[in-house]
């Protein structure tokens, strides 16, 4: 073998402009494959990929009849008395479901109690226990707060704030500061795995959820809703006061802010979503019968996965840069191709002089296929190199689009390349240049070795 | 040891069938020198590619050592011209790339000989031909002479039964062609048997035997014939 690898050494070495071209032709259309098909990858990606089909994100649609939803992420969320409704229901066990969770969007400052660190201003959710088994959050110090602590002053942390107030060490005890209310601080969990903020269906890539507060404390102490909340034309004017301050109107009011969650079995999904479906239309026409659910669709059911493929669908442009990838990726093996046939044709002598002195066909290609994937996996190694570069370039391109008002951390997961899914690729990219590679190849071990050899 | 029956060789073209060569009959014994005469296109070249096993034949039989090469497959072709074949062209054929020591290398390593083998091999050979000091050297840095000994020296690395020399001394001055001459015969008393295409008639009376194609017809002729045909 070494002996091979050497004379193939020798080969990829000789006609050195036609390999160097070769080489860069290659690294060129592999760049722009690997940066535009991880781009597309990660979007693709979620956290929970192997629950896609069994989180569904539940609404029940009040709004006007004539609203327009435009597509699945603008659905609106459930109305106070509606999220009321449904947990009656469930606990009742009207519903068979794994699970449901209710959450809402706010935003605050955090703060600690010794003023050790500048004050944050985080992202942030009101969310019920349930919430963090069935979006499987990583804990990294302590866990969930007790089934009894619904509306205690106690707080999770994500990672991200946890390193900014307390320097990454284990928080568990500790207060941090809301509002002058002081919190406890129960868990710590790790959401770097989360390229999208999809609890609350916006999907943002900018920045995701830095603290969780439970539903009861977030209710009761009138922590803001901020983010999508649609509210029927007759409540838009109240509608900034539902947000700030008016908690005890907006536990009334026409207007949508907890995004609902439920967990089917994946053994029994098809009977947990009809009985769910079932519910939700007999209430909708329930509650029609009081002039409310007008629109001609008064419930959704969507299931992550079907979330996922809207994000997907809205990445047109990058779907047409992959294509175009692809395009280019082709036309660098037809150079490739070309570039390898001149190469040959130039050495016909030498391949000659090695059948002469008692080489076969088949070691031949085996020299030459050796010295292709010696080219192909410098060009392999250069086109990641490139790759980087690339994602890069376009990091900052993605952060210059936002306004620079993302989170970079965040914005960069979208950016990053994946080692398994950069293996999975380079293998791919070696299959296919070994294939185009094949024709000059055998074409080479087929030269008449006398015809190369006189004079 | 080397056998050919009616052995033809036909290029075709749309148009045209070359008769190369028209039912050869030769036998040549282990140790002879023979030297292969023939006017240019008269087929000795092709001659020799088929007794180097570079080219295949349409009709007739080729026994090579014992064995009949004729049903043979690429494999074992390319395994008898490794093993028992030694070729010397006329344009030396070196690889400008590799030194000395690397060129003499490239047979035995299709072979498939352990390092330590071809190292031994390659020494004695370059010792041979008089370059024992030159290994390291390329081919760009030696007179034609010596490079035609360095393709003498990678045929003889591989202990050949016969060595087959397309108008070796061609591309050289009088000295070395002289030179080059000495050393085959050297080889050729040493037990090896040397078949040589020349246009020479000088070279060619050096040889045990001479054989002359024309129209690729194949005869043997007697040395003192070959100055009657060169004028």
């Amino acid at each position: 073998m070494n002996d091979l690898i050497h004379l193939a050494w020798q080969g990829f070495k000789q006609k050195s402009k036609l390999t160097t071209l070769m080489v860069a032709n290659l690294v060129i259309g592999i760049t722009l494959l690997l940066t535009m098909s991880t781009i597309i990858s990660q979007s693709g990606h979620s956290a929970l990929s192997h629950k896609l089909e069994q989180l569904h994100h539940v609404s029940l649609n009040f709004m006007d009849a004539e609203f327009d939803r435009r597509h699945a992420l603008r659905t609106p969320p459930m109305t106070y008395r509606d999220a009321q409704a449904l947990t009656l229901a469930y606990k009742q066990g009207d519903i068979d479901l794994e699970g449901l969770s209710f959450s809402y969007t706010t935003s605050f400052v955090l703060d600690v109690a010794d003023k050790s660190a500048r004050p944050l201003d985080a992202t942030s959710s009101a969310v019920d226990r349930a919430f963090f088994s069935m979006m499987q959050t990583p804990f990294i110090y302590g866990n969930v707060w007790d089934e009894s602590m619904h509306d205690a002053a106690v707080i999770v942390l994500d990672k991200k704030a946890n390193d900014h107030l307390f320097a990454g060490q284990n928080s568990v005890g500790n207060l941090v500061v809301i509002n002058n209310q002081q919190l406890a601080v129960v868990g710590v969990i790790d959401l770097s795995n989360h390229t999208y903020r999809f609890q609350n269906i916006s999907f943002s890539n900018r920045e995701n959820d830095l603290a969780f507060v439970p539903l009861g404390y977030a209710t009761n102490h009138n922590l803001p809703r901020v983010g999508y909340m649609p509210c029927m034309t007759k409540e838009e004017s109240s509608r900034t006061g539902y947000r700030q301050y008016n908690m005890s109107g907006l536990k009334t009011a026409e207007c949508g802010f907890i995004h609902t969650w439920a967990e089917v079995s994946p053994t029994q999904s098809e009977e947990q979503l009809g009985n769910l479906t079932l519910w939700l239309r007999n209430y909708t026409q329930q509650q029609n019968d009081q002039g409310r659910f007008t629109h001609t669709e008064p419930y959704y059911l969507q299931s992550l996965k079907l979330l996922h493929d809207t994000i997907y669908d809205f990445m047109d442009w990058e779907r047409v840069y992959l294509n175009f990838a692809y395009l280019l990726f082709a036309i660098t093996l037809v150079n490739t191709v070309g570039i390898l046939l001149a190469k040959n044709q130039h050495r016909a002598k030498l391949v000659s002089l090695y059948r002469a002195l008692g080489a076969n066909r088949a070691y031949i290609i085996k020299i030459q296929v050796l010295e292709l994937l010696i080219s192909a996996t410098l060009a392999i190694l250069l086109g990641v190199v490139g790759a980087q570069l690339g994602l890069y370039v376009m990091y900052l391109l993605a952060l210059y689009q936002m306004d620079y008002v993302g989170v970079a951390e965040q914005v960069q997961k979208l950016y990053s390349m994946d080692l398994f899914f950069a293996l999975k690729a380079a293998g791919a990219i070696y299959l296919t240049i070994l294939v185009a590679g094949l024709f000059p190849i055998i074409k080479a071990s087929r030269i008449a070795p006398a015809s190369q050899l006189r004079g | 040891m080397l056998k050919m029956n009616n052995i033809s060789k036909i290029y075709r073209t749309d148009l045209v069938e070359t008769h190369a060569l028209s039912g050869v009959n030769l036998t040549i014994e282990e140790g002879e020198f023979i030297a292969v005469t023939g006017p240019s296109g008269s087929g000795k070249t092709t001659f020799l590619n088929i007794t180097g096993l570079l080219e295949t034949f349409e009709e007739g039989q080729y026994i090579l050592d014992g064995e009949d090469v004729s049903q043979l497959q690429d494999k074992h072709l390319s395994r008898l011209r490794n093993e028992k074949i030694g070729f010397i062209f006329q344009g030396f054929n070196l690889i400008s790339d590799l030194n000395l020591y690397d060129n003499i290398e490239v047979p035995l390593i299709f072979r498939g000989l352990s390092k330590q083998t071809r190292k031994q091999r390659i020494e004695e050979s370059l010792e041979l031909v008089g370059l024992g000091s030159r290994a390291q050297h390329y081919p760009a840095q030696l007179s034609g002479g010596q490079q035609q000994r360095v393709a003498i020296a990678r045929a003889l690395a591989g202990k050949p039964r016969f060595l087959l020399a397309d108008e070796p001394t061609g591309n050289l001055d009088t000295m070395m062609a002289r030179q080059v001459m000495e050393l085959l015969q050297e080889i050729n008393r040493q037990g090896t048997t040397l078949i040589m295409v020349t246009h020479d008639n000088e070279l060619a009376q050096r040889a045990h035997r001479n054989i002359q194609i024309l129209d690729g017809q194949l005869s043997d002729i007697a040395k003192s014939q070959l100055t009657d045909l060169a004028v």
